[in-house]
């Protein structure tokens, strides 16, 4: 780690840190500013819902409720724009530098890429970090100001799996941004991916042919609303956790093998080449 | 700065290769920078100037081939970037960072290698702006913060890809003077350029590459010795051309005013077109110098560039 190249990270991301914060923040704080007057609304609405139009509210979710309105409205949309800040950060990380060409100003100087794409992924976690904690201290704010009653340790929890679940995006747009020849394509393809995610993991309790598929929808990993709702699912934060790590150790690892500032296309062949061989 | 044995080179390349895709943009490069000259770098755009020394700097990996660095495997970049500086052709940096926030910055990645006392000495010759954003700099004003940057550290080896690019004459002056006080101290400077007569004017020895290929290599002297020049004689009486012609590396290019002049052009040395001369009454001879463009495009031919 290299604390001076991470105190530029930071610095670097601070006013989208700072912006998007805000934003979601403001967008929570909204959400739960019209939970009073609403929920007496949704309790007379959810009898004469159909039993399939809830399915693809949630899960298990009782909208009468504080924990069943977080899944049902907050927990349902926040994942989704966290993870677009995290393939903005994360294809901007690397790729990003390298398309500008400022990454060659850092790589000249005595450290190793590995080193350099480790601070790197540093600076995504602990700005993903601050992202979440600062709605999760927004969230805390509001509930004793609006007189709710939330479950302490279950909505906290709930708020903090939004920090693996971002991480995991950023580095699975930050995996992609080193395989594909370019920023904008790998945004977009990542974008894609949690879009459809999140259409299908939302339409899956409803269609019994698209339940089967829910481990490939990259929305079914984010467990903070099932912890509120129907219950958690250990094996998808298990799989998770193990992405965050694997996807970080596949981006260094093809970072570290792969030519630079020559984005043409992606070269199988000289990144299973062994190192040694390189030599006449 | 480290100390280097003399015997070591600072760079030495063998056979090196790249392709990209369908382009064989380095074909088995090989040279050798000795330590403490200036070693110029030349050849057209796509010559395989920016792949060699991206190479150098392990941003891009051979096919074959391999190089080495102050006696490191360039791949070993830990050992081997603290021992350098560079400055790329196309620079960039943040926008918004000063100049002072950036020589901070990579001085923060070299730990105490950088003596501030010696980045100020640097920014005062090279006048350069250290409080202002460098997105708000001109292109010259940019240039001198990435030479400070690959100055700073006091490396070994200064690899250096168009230095003087947009730099106004002073600073030019200033930059020539830099280096060759970086000589002077033992230390080696890679120096690739388009500015032929400067190349002229401060390497020792230069290598000319042509479609990934070394197509000379050798002191500046030498090179200039080895180009076709181009001779004009003057006789106070006719004199039969063909005795000229006839000479090995002689070329006469024209026969005037009845014989009595003669345009020819050597190549090599000119002892026997002299010694022919004098057979007759040579009123004068005339050879023009030869610059390193001259031999540069004589190298490259009319159309003899790669794109």
């Amino acid at each position: 780690m290299l604390i001076s190249l991470l105190r530029k990270e930071l610095r670097d991301l601070r006013a989208q840190t700072i912006a998007w914060s805000t934003g979601l923040g403001a967008l929570l704080v909204l959400v739960l500013a019209v939970y009073p007057s609403i929920s007496e609304v949704y309790a007379d609405m959810i009898e004469q819902l159909p039993e399939q139009w809830l399915a693809f509210v949630g899960e298990g979710v009782n909208l009468n409720t504080l924990e069943g309105y977080l899944q049902a409205e907050v927990f349902s949309f926040l994942p989704i724009v966290l993870a677009i800040f995290a393939v903005l950060i994360g294809t901007a990380t690397l790729v990003g530098e390298e398309s500008k060409g400022t990454l060659d100003l850092l790589l000249a100087q005595p450290i190793t890429r590995v080193r350099l794409a480790t601070t790197k992924l540093a600076g995504l976690v602990i700005v993903l970090g601050i992202v979440t904690a600062v709605l999760l201290v927004v969230f805390w704010v509001m509930v004793p100001l609006m007189g709710l009653e939330a479950s302490g340790a279950k909505a906290t929890a709930a708020f903090v799996l939004l920090w693996p679940f971002s991480v995991g995006i950023a580095f699975l747009a930050l995996l992609l941004s080193q395989l594909l020849p370019n920023r904008a394509l790998a945004g977009t393809l990542t974008a894609a991916v949690i879009i459809a995610g999140y259409v299908l993991d939302s339409l899956a309790p409803s269609v019994s042919w698209l339940q089967p598929g829910r481990p490939v929808y990259v929305t079914a990993y984010f467990q903070g609303g099932n912890l509120l709702g129907a219950g958690i699912q250990w094996a998808y934060l298990g799989v998770l956790a193990g992405f965050v790590f694997t996807g970080a150790f596949a981006a260094l690892w093809l970072f570290s093998r792969r030519d630079l500032g020559t984005r043409t296309h992606l070269q199988i062949g000289q990144l299973l080449r062994p190192r040694k061989t390189a030599r006449r | 700065m480290e100390t280097t044995a003399a015997h070591i080179p600072a760079i030495q390349t063998e056979g090196l290769t790249k392709r990209f895709g369908e382009v064989l943009a380095l074909d088995g490069l090989s040279l050798e920078v000795r330590p403490g000259e200036i070693f110029g770098f030349l050849g057209p755009n796509g010559a395989g100037k920016t792949t060699a020394i991206r190479i150098l700097l392990d941003f891009i990996r051979p096919a074959a081939g391999r190089a080495r660095i102050l006696g490191h495997d360039c791949r070993d970049v830990e050992a081997v970037h603290r021992r350098i500086g560079y400055l790329p052709g196309e620079l960039s940096l943040y926008p918004n960072y000063t100049a002072e926030r950036l020589f901070r910055i990579m001085a923060g990645l070299r730990r105490d290698q950088v003596s501030f006392e010696y980045v100020g000495r640097l920014c005062e010759r090279l006048k350069v702006q250290r409080d202002i954003p460098v997105g708000q700099l001109s292109h010259g004003s940019r240039q001198k913060v990435g030479l400070v940057i690959a100055l700073m550290p006091r490396p070994d080896l200064l690899i250096l890809d168009e230095p003087t690019s947009g730099l106004d004459p002073l600073i030019q002056v200033e930059v020539l003077d830099l280096l060759r006080e970086v000589r002077a101290e033992g230390r080696t400077v890679f120096f690739s350029s388009h500015n032929l007569p400067e190349v002229e004017r401060i390497c020792d020895r230069v290598a000319i590459i042509r479609q990934g290929r070394l197509v000379e290599l050798d002191s500046i002297e030498a090179v200039k010795a080895r180009q076709t020049r181009r001779v004009h004689l003057t006789f106070a009486g006719p004199v039969p051309p063909e005795r000229f012609a006839a000479l090995e590396g002689v070329r006469v290019d024209e026969a005037l005013d009845g014989n009595r002049q003669l345009r020819v052009v050597v190549a090599g040395d000119m002892d026997a077109l002299v010694k022919t001369a004098a057979g007759f009454h040579c009123v004068s001879l005339v050879s023009e110098q030869p610059s390193l463009e001259e031999e540069f495009l004589s190298l490259y031919g009319k159309g003899g560039a790669a794109s």
